[in-house]
C-alpha cells in the first residue's frame, strides 16, 4: 500500500458540486479507472479518501488536494493522472500527483482572490473596498461546531488584502485562515464587504482559491 | 443576455449544482450539427426527475441519433422559479442553456396526476402559449408532447398538449421525430404535421377529436375528425432484447431518490391486483434475457462508477429465472464491489446464501405490501397472498434479528366494510404478537410496526375503473377508526393525505372539461401538488367553484358499464369485457389465478402479435 497526493482544479460549473457531492463523484470516477484505490477493512469497506480542505460551494480551486492509498506500490503516478483525467468531469481536471510531504492537517492558510466583472466605477468601488477593510470592522456570523453561531471580525485574521481594477473591474486578492482548527468563509466575507460599501446585489463575482498554505504561508506540499 | 444572468443567479439558489448541467455523460452536441432539437421535460424537481429510468433511456435514445439533439429540463425549485422570474430568465434546458422555444419540441413525462399545474408552470416560464390552440399555424412554436403512464388517460390535459404518447416509447418517439424533421425541412403547417403525427401507431392527437356531452355531465360522443384513427393503439415494445438501451446514464452529482444503475427486467405484471394500473396497463409480459441484462448492466456499472445495481419490475421475483440471473449478476457484481438490489422482492424462494450476497434485506427493516387487512377484502382486489403467508414471513424476519416490520394497507376499497378497516389493525396486532412468541427474541427490545395506509384510488384500465371512490369524510372517518380501534403502542400508523388522494381520484379519470380548472388551479397558485408542503387546497377547491365543475361528478360517482369513458377510445389491448368480469368476480370475492397458473385471457397480447411470455415461458413458481 502506497499513499499518494493528487491535486486537481474545481472550476466553472463544477465549483458548484458540494464537498459531500464532489466525494461521491470523485469516488465514481476512480470506479471509472483501473487505477487500485485502497479500500478501508472492517466490515463496510469503502474507499479511503482525505481532502486538503473543503471549498466552500460556489468557489473556484485552482490547486485542490485529495490523498488517497493505492493497493499496488508499482502502478504509476502518471497513469493515475492520466486514468483519472480521462474518466473526470468537465471542471475537475487533475493537475499532478506528489508523495505527501506534511499531514494534510499542516494546512492552515487560503490564498485568495475575487473577480468583480462588469463594475460601473471600478476605481470608486476598489478604493471603497480598500477603506472597509482598513477601517478593521467587518463582522460575519459563523457557525460553530456545537451549533451555535458566533460573531468574527474578519478583519482581525485577513492578510495581505490588495485590491486592483481596470476598465472592466475590481479583482480583490487576500490570504484568510482555511485550516482545521479555524476557518473564515471567503463567500460570507465577500457578502458583508459588498453590503458594507453598498454593493450588495452584486451576485456574478468569482471567488476562486489558489493555493493552500501551511504555517508562516509556505505553500502546502 | 439572460446566459449571463442565469451564473449571476446561481450562487443565490439551494443546491445550484441541479441546474448547471454538466453531469457526467450528458451529452452536448454541435448546434450547427442538428436537426431536431427535443427538450425532455420531468415535471418535478431535479432530484425526482433524475431518478426516472424512461427518461435515461429516451434521452439516449434520441441522442443517439447523430442529428438529434436531446437536452433535460426539470422544474425549477420555488427559489430558482423566483429568481427565474425576477430576472426575466426563461426555463432553460441543462446541457445548452437555450430557452425552451428554442427547440423543435418538448416532451413531458407524466409519472403521476398531480404533476398536471408544474405542466402549465413550465410552458408559462417558457413563454409557450399553455393552450395547443394559441400556438399558431406553423412549425416555429415547439410541439408539446407528453407520454409516461398518466398518458393513458389523457383527457385532462387535451388541451395543452398537441401529442400523446400512448404505450411505450423507444419506438414511436424516433417515428415521431423523423416525421418532424421529415415537415420541418419541407415548410409543413403545424395542422399537415399533427395529422400525418395522429397516423403513427401509438400517437394521439386530441385536437383531432370532438367532444359532445349529455346533460348529466357523461360523454355522448367522442368523434375523429379530418380522417385520424377513430381509436389510438397502445405502442407496445415487442422483443426488450432489441429494443434501445442505454450505454450510459447522466451521473447527477446531487444525491437523487434512485441514485444507481438501474435495470428493467421484464414489463408487465403476472398477478393482476385489481386495484392496480400498471398490473394491467404495461400487458402483456415481456421478459430480457439473462445475457442481456448481464451485458447491458455491466456496461452500465463501467461508464457511471456506480457501485449499486438495482433491477427494476413490477414484481421481480416473477422473472422466470430470477436465481440465474441473480447469480449471474453477482458473480461479476461483487468483485467490483458492487451492491445488488431487489425492490419489492418475495425472499422466501431464495437460498440463504443468496440472501446473504444481496443488498435486498437490510437490518433497518421489512417491507409488506398486505394491501388490505382481512382474507375477503385481499380476495376482492386479488391480491393472492394469505394472512399465514404474511405472518410467516413476518416470523423468519423475527427470527433473523429483525425488529422492524413495514406494512402497506389501503383503505376506501371497493364493497369495503368498517370490519376490513378494522382488519388492518387485526393483522397489525397479529404480527407484533408473532415477534413476541419468538422465543429467540431479543431482549430488551421491543417491536415496530408501521402500517403504512394510503387511500385507494379508481384508476382508468383497471377492473375497478367504474367504482366510486370514498369520499373524503368517509375517508377520514375509517382512519379515525383505525386509530380508535388500535390498542397496541407498538403500531404506528402512517396516513395519506386525503385531499391529495380525493384530487388524484378526480384527474386519474377526469374529461377534458377539467383543463379549465387546472388552469384556474394553475393561476390560484397551485404547482408541486404532491409536495405535501407546497399543496394549495383551497386554490384548488376555487378552481372548481370558478370553473362550474362538480368534484363528485368525478370522484364518489358510480359509473355504469356501459357509459362512455373519457379513455375508451384508446386500445390498452386489455379487453372491456375482460375488466367487467374481473369487477364482477371481485363482487363475490372471487380470486383470479395468476397469469402463469393460468392464462386469463385479458388480450394484451393483441397488440403483440399474440405473444405473451407469460404464456410462453415454461412455468417455474
Amino acid at each position: 500500500m502506497r499513499s499518494i497526493r493528487i491535486w486537481f482544479t474545481k472550476k466553472d460549473t463544477a465549483r458548484y458540486i458540494s464537498h459531500l457531492d464532489l466525494t461521491r463523484c470523485l469516488i465514481r470516477a476512480f470506479r471509472r479507472t483501473d487505477i487500485p484505490l485502497w479500500y478501508t477493512e472492517g466490515f463496510n469497506p469503502h474507499p479511503y479518501l482525505v481532502f486538503g480542505m473543503p471549498l466552500p460551494l460556489g468557489v473556484e480551486g485552482l490547486r485542490e488536494v485529495l490523498d488517497i492509498r493505492l493497493n499496488d506500490d508499482d502502478y504509476p503516478d502518471e497513469r493515475v493522472l492520466s486514468e483519472l483525467n480521462r474518466a473526470t468531469v468537465p471542471g475537475i481536471e487533475f493537475l499532478e500527483v506528489s508523495a505527501p510531504k506534511e499531514k494534510p492537517l499542516a494546512i492552515v492558510l487560503g490564498k485568495y482572490s475575487v473577480i468583480i466583472p462588469d463594475v460601473e466605477a471600478p476605481e470608486e468601488f476598489s478604493n471603497k473596498c480598500k477603506t472597509a477593510v482598513a477601517e478593521g470592522n467587518i463582522t460575519i456570523e459563523k457557525k460553530t461546531k456545537k451549533g451555535g453561531t458566533k460573531e468574527i471580525n474578519v478583519c482581525e485574521h485577513i492578510r495581505h488584502f490588495h485590491s486592483s481594477f481596470d476598465k472592466n473591474g475590481v479583482i480583490l486578492s487576500f490570504v484568510l485562515p482555511a485550516g482545521n482548527d479555524f476557518t473564515v468563509n471567503p463567500v460570507l466575507f465577500c457578502n458583508k464587504l459588498f453590503e458594507i460599501i453598498g454593493e450588495s446585489d452584486i451576485t456574478n463575482h468569482k471567488i476562486i482559491r489558489h493555493i493552500l498554505m501551511a504555517k508562516d504561508e509556505k505553500e502546502f506540499r | 443576455m439572460y446566459k449571463d444572468k442565469i451564473e449571476k443567479i446561481l450562487p443565490l439558489v439551494q443546491k445550484p449544482a441541479r441546474y448547471t448541467g454538466g453531469e457526467l455523460n450528458s451529452v452536448v452536441k454541435n448546434k450547427d450539427d442538428i436537426d431536431i432539437r427535443f427538450a425532455f421535460c420531468f415535471p418535478d424537481t431535479y432530484e425526482i426527475g433524475m431518478s426516472h429510468l424512461g427518461m435515461k433511456i429516451l434521452y439516449s435514445l434520441i441522442n443517439s441519433k447523430e442529428n438529434y439533439w436531446c437536452e433535460r429540463v426539470f422544474a425549477p425549485d420555488t427559489d430558482m422559479e423566483e429568481a427565474l422570474r425576477k430576472n426575466n430568465i426563461p426555463l432553460f434546458a441543462l446541457e445548452s442553456r437555450d430557452a425552451l422555444t428554442e427547440f423543435d419540441a418538448i416532451g413531458f413525462t407524466l409519472q403521476y396526476e398531480l404533476c398536471y399545474t408544474n405542466v402549465l408552470n413550465m410552458l408559462n416560464l417558457s413563454n409557450i402559449p399553455l393552450r395547443s390552440k394559441d400556438r399558431g399555424d406553423t412549425l416555429d412554436t415547439p410541439i408539446i408532447v407528453a407520454g409516461g403512464p398518466c398518458a393513458c388517460n389523457p383527457e385532462p390535459l387535451a388541451d395543452f398538449i398537441d401529442i400523446f404518447e400512448i404505450g411505450e416509447g423507444e419506438e414511436m418517439m424516433i417515428e415521431l421525430l423523423d416525421l418532424l424533421n421529415e415537415y420541418k425541412k419541407n415548410n409543413k403547417s403545424r395542422k399537415e404535421f399533427l395529422l400525418a403525427a395522429s397516423k403513427i401507431e401509438g400517437i394521439y392527437v386530441p385536437s383531432l377529436y370532438s367532444v359532445t356531452y349529455n346533460e348529466d355531465g357523461t360523454i355522448k360522443e367522442f368523434t375523429a375528425t379530418n380522417g385520424a384513427p377513430r381509436v389510438i393503439n397502445k405502442r407496445v415494445v415487442s422483443d426488450l432484447d432489441n429494443v434501445f438501451y442505454p450505454e450510459s446514464f447522466v451521473v447527477p452529482f446531487v444525491e437523487v431518490v434512485h441514485d444507481r444503475v438501474v435495470h428493467e427486467i421484464f414489463r408487465g405484471c403476472i398477478r393482476g391486483c385489481r386495484f392496480c394500473q400498471a398490473g394491467f396497463w404495461y400487458r402483456p409480459i415481456r421478459e430480457k434475457t439473462v445475457e442481456t441484462i448481464s451485458k447491458q448492466s455491466q456496461k452500465l456499472a463501467c461508464t457511471t462508477g456506480y457501485d449499486e445495481l438495482s433491477l427494476c419490475s413490477l414484481s421481480s421475483s416473477d422473472y422466470t429465472k430470477i436465481t440465474e440471473l441473480l447469480e449471474e449478476l453477482l458473480g461479476w457484481a461483487v468483485p467490483q464491489k458492487i451492491n445488488v438490489a431487489l425492490p419489492s422482492l418475495r425472499i422466501d424462494n431464495f437460498s440463504d446464501e443468496l440472501k446473504e450476497k444481496l443488498a435486498l434485506v437490510r437490518r433497518s427493516g421489512l417491507t409488506f405490501a398486505a394491501e388490505a387487512g382481512t382474507q375477503r377484502m385481499r380476495d376482492v382486489i386479488n391480491k393472492n397472498i394469505s394472512e399465514e403467508e404474511i405472518l410467516s414471513t413476518c416470523r423468519k424476519a423475527f427470527v433473523g434479528g429483525w425488529t422492524a416490520v413495514k406494512l402497506y394497507f389501503m383503505i376506501g376499497l371497493p364493497t369495503e366494510t368498517d370490519d376490513d378497516v378494522v382488519g388492518i389493525n387485526v393483522l397489525s396486532q397479529k404480527v407484533v404478537e408473532e415477534f413476541y412468541s419468538n422465543p429467540d427474541k431479543p431482549k430488551g427490545k421491543g417491536v415496530n410496526v408501521s402500517a403504512g395506509v394510503s387511500s385507494f384510488v379508481p384508476k382508468p384500465w383497471t377492473p375497478f375503473q367504474w367504482e366510486a371512490q370514498d369520499t373524503r369524510e368517509e375517508l377520514k372517518r375509517k382512519q379515525q377508526l383505525l386509530l380508535e380501534t388500535c390498542t397496541s403502542k407498538k403500531i404506528v400508523f402512517r396516513f395519506h393525505n386525503t385531499d391529495l388522494t380525493f384530487l388524484e381520484g378526480i384527474f386519474a379519470r377526469g374529461d377534458r372539461k377539467l383543463c379549465d380548472v387546472i388552469e384556474a388551479a394553475y393561476k390560484n397558485g397551485c404547482t408541486f401538488d404532491s409536495w405535501d408542503d407546497k399543496f394549495n387546497f383551497d386554490g384548488w377547491m376555487k378552481a372548481f367553484e370558478d370553473c362550474g365543475i362538480s368534484t363528485e361528478f368525478y370522484g364518489s360517482r358510480k359509473r355504469s358499464y356501459d357509459e362512455i369513458l373519457p379513455w375508451d377510445h384508446i386500445n390498452s389491448g386489455v379487453s372491456k369485457a375482460f375488466l367487467i368480469a374481473e369487477n364482477e368476480k371481485a363482487k363475490n370475492a372471487e380470486t383470479t389465478a395468476h397469469c402463469r397458473q393460468k392464462c386469463a385471457g385479458c388480450g394484451s397480447n393483441k397488440l403483440n402479435g399474440g405473444k405473451c411470455d407469460a404464456l410462453n415461458k415454461n412455468m417455474v413458481h
